[in-house]
């Protein structure tokens, strides 16, 4: 077993018209025993910037909390918030730094640009960049994400829509993944409004 | 036998060492009290080397340690009677006190056995009085009389660690304000902001007209869209632009975004305070006018020799400062009262540069020669044209 799939995950970002959602669901496993069914693998960078860390568990808090920290600093010194393809080199720069000895996680970014861009983006636990226009997955359901998203995906979306598209995709695929499920948290970000919702689905 | 007379040998000389270097003590000093003392001490010191010679010559090979040591003595004793009476003796008063500070300061620590910066400045006054009184009666050794090049006014070992610029008691950074005169006897160079731009200009006075033109590079790139020019030491320059095309690249490699002006400008400053707060380091000998273009519009910054930075409209610094800055705010207060009536964009950064010429070249160049210069330039927003004047 790889040590990404220790604890299980699933991620999903998604582009919309001027908006995005990410999603996750949210287990927490020692391999196939559950240990909290209210773990969040997604956190808010700044307004409209978001970051969602698959793999394990401890690694991906440790990369967030430094993460934050480099924001903050960042803030400071420059008085502004990142944009999300900046903190996306951070992010890929930082991983990069362990190259030989990695953060055993994969990173979801997504985040509205200027004049409310939608950007995605995903990153093996080494910092190689992935930028997709349309969706990004991540985590040990990744690959019946891949699937879902690929059927349920329709360009230009409104929030509503891809609201509902995200919680199919990420319903579906985690009942055919036996090391994350236990429901689903969703963001939907608009330029003017940030939507948080958890889901209900299988609940073992 | 004859690896004994080496290790004699290597004996004598460090027996010798502590005697010469105190001879070259002396002569560096002497060469700075006048040339004719310089040849009699030399004369003395070739008669020495001979007395040196000869003696050596007629003790060979066995001369017991003790022997030698008592040679020693005599010699460095004999020494020092022939030094003091050919060195002439000058009186000293109470007012002497910052000219003799080295003798001053040897004596303390080697009479009183306390450092010169361990007293306060009564104390040391006073002290000084009584140095001043057995100076007088010439009853200290000789190495006074020659002159001391530096003293343990501190405690000795920590002498070498200490940043060059520190406080004077009034609170002055005095290394940062020599630093400040460096810059300000530099040649002119003058920077001013425009609505779609931003210009910096200096002047480019080569020393010779052999001086190939194409090698004086006064204007420099840091990145694409930020450039920078300096009043003061060339050399000086030359090290900060290296440091900050680092800092800026640096900064591209992290966030792959140019960095931000202000950002470049931080990097920069800070580098010229580490400069002003380090052991065995010198302030930098300029100033720096960084012009860029960001996200934030065109930016205009001063750096100065003691780390601060200003941001500004216009700006001119180096020789004739004063000048050059009048004659910007008039011109300033002019543009104000010209955008009030009829404004453009494109006259803005023309404008600029035509101001940027017209005050280096106050009352050199008549307005229609400018006007011809001018003609050349083309610029693009958001380009660097440099432009030769």
């Amino acid at each position: 077993m790889s040590i990404f799939e220790y604890n299980g995950s699933a991620l999903v970002a998604m582009v919309g018209k001027n908006c995005f959602a990410i999603a996750s669901d949210r287990r927490l496993g020692v391999q196939l025993q559950t240990v909290a069914t209210d773990f969040k693998r997604i956190s808010q960078v700044h307004d409209r910037l978001f970051i969602g860390l698959s793999g394990l568990a401890t690694d991906a808090q440790t990369l967030y909390q430094r993460l934050m920290f480099r924001h903050k600093l960042y803030q400071l010194r420059e008085e502004r918030d990142m944009k999300p393809e900046t903190f996306a080199s951070l992010v890929s720069a930082i991983l990069y730094e362990k190259r030989f000895g990695p953060y055993f996680t994969q990173p979801v970014i997504a985040g509205l640009g200027d004049e409310d861009k939608p950007f995605i983006c995903t990153m093996d636990s080494i910092g190689a960049k992935e930028l997709a226009k349309d969706f990004v997955v991540a985590g040990t359901a990744s690959e019946s994400l891949y699937g879902a998203c690929e059927a349920m995906f329709k360009p230009d979306m409104e929030p509503e829509e891809l609201f509902e598209t995200v919680s199919q995709a990420l319903l579906s695929s985690v009942d055919r993944d036996c090391l994350s499920g236990w429901g689903g948290h969703i963001f939907v970000v608009t330029p003017t409004e940030v939507q948080e919702k958890i889901l209900k689905g299988r609940m073992d | 036998m004859g690896s004994d007379r080496k290790s004699e040998e290597k004996k004598k000389s460090r027996k010798r060492s502590p005697s010469s270097s105190s001879e070259d003590e002396g002569r560096g000093k002497r060469q700075r009290t006048g040339e004719d003392e310089d040849k009699k001490s030399r004369r003395s010191d070739k008669k020495d080397k001979s007395k040196d010679k000869k003696k050596s010559h007629k003790h060979p090979k066995h001369r017991s340690d003790k022997e030698k040591k008592t040679k020693d003595k005599h010699k460095s004793k004999h020494h020092k009677g022939d030094r003091l009476s050919k060195i002439d003796f000058q009186e000293l008063s109470n007012d002497d006190y910052f000219l003799k500070n080295n003798e001053f300061s040897t004596w303390l620590k080697e009479e009183k056995d306390v450092f010169f910066s361990d007293l306060s400045s009564e104390s040391a006054r006073q002290l000084f009085a009584d140095f001043v009184k057995v100076w007088n009666k010439q009853k200290l050794e000789s190495k006074y009389y020659e002159g001391i090049a530096s003293g343990p006014r501190i405690m000795s070992d920590s002498q070498y660690s200490f940043s060059l610029t520190t406080f004077s008691p009034s609170g002055k950074l005095v290394q940062i304000e020599h630093a400040l005169t460096a810059v300000g006897s530099g040649q002119t160079s003058l920077g001013i902001k425009a609505a779609n731009g931003v210009v910096i200009a200096t002047e480019k006075k080569l020393p010779s007209i052999l001086v190939d033109e194409t090698s004086v590079q006064k204007i420099q790139l840091l990145t694409p869209n930020i450039g920078v020019v300096y009043s003061g030491m060339g050399p000086d320059f030359r090290v900060l632009v290296r440091k900050s095309r680092k800092q800026a690249e640096q900064y591209h490699q992290l966030y792959k975004e140019p960095i931000p002006v202000t950002q470049l400008v931080r990097e920069v400053a800070a580098v010229m305070q580490e400069f002003t707060q380090s052991g065995g380091v010198r302030p930098f000998g300029v100033s720096l006018l960084v012009a860029g273009f960001d996200d934030k519009g065109p930016q205009l910054f001063q750096v100065d020799p003691s780390g601060s930075y200003f941001s500004w409209k216009a700006s001119a610094m180096g020789k004739n400062v004063s000048n050059a800055k009048t004659f910007l705010e008039k011109r300033q207060l002019r543009i104000h009262v010209t955008i009030s009536c009829r404004y453009t964009e494109d006259m803005e950064l023309d404008d600029a540069v035509h101001t940027a010429i017209l005050t280096l070249k106050e009352g050199v160049l008549t307005p229609a020669e400018i006007e011809d210069y001018l003609a050349e330039v083309d610029y693009s927003s958001s380009d660097i044209t440099i432009l030769n004047v």
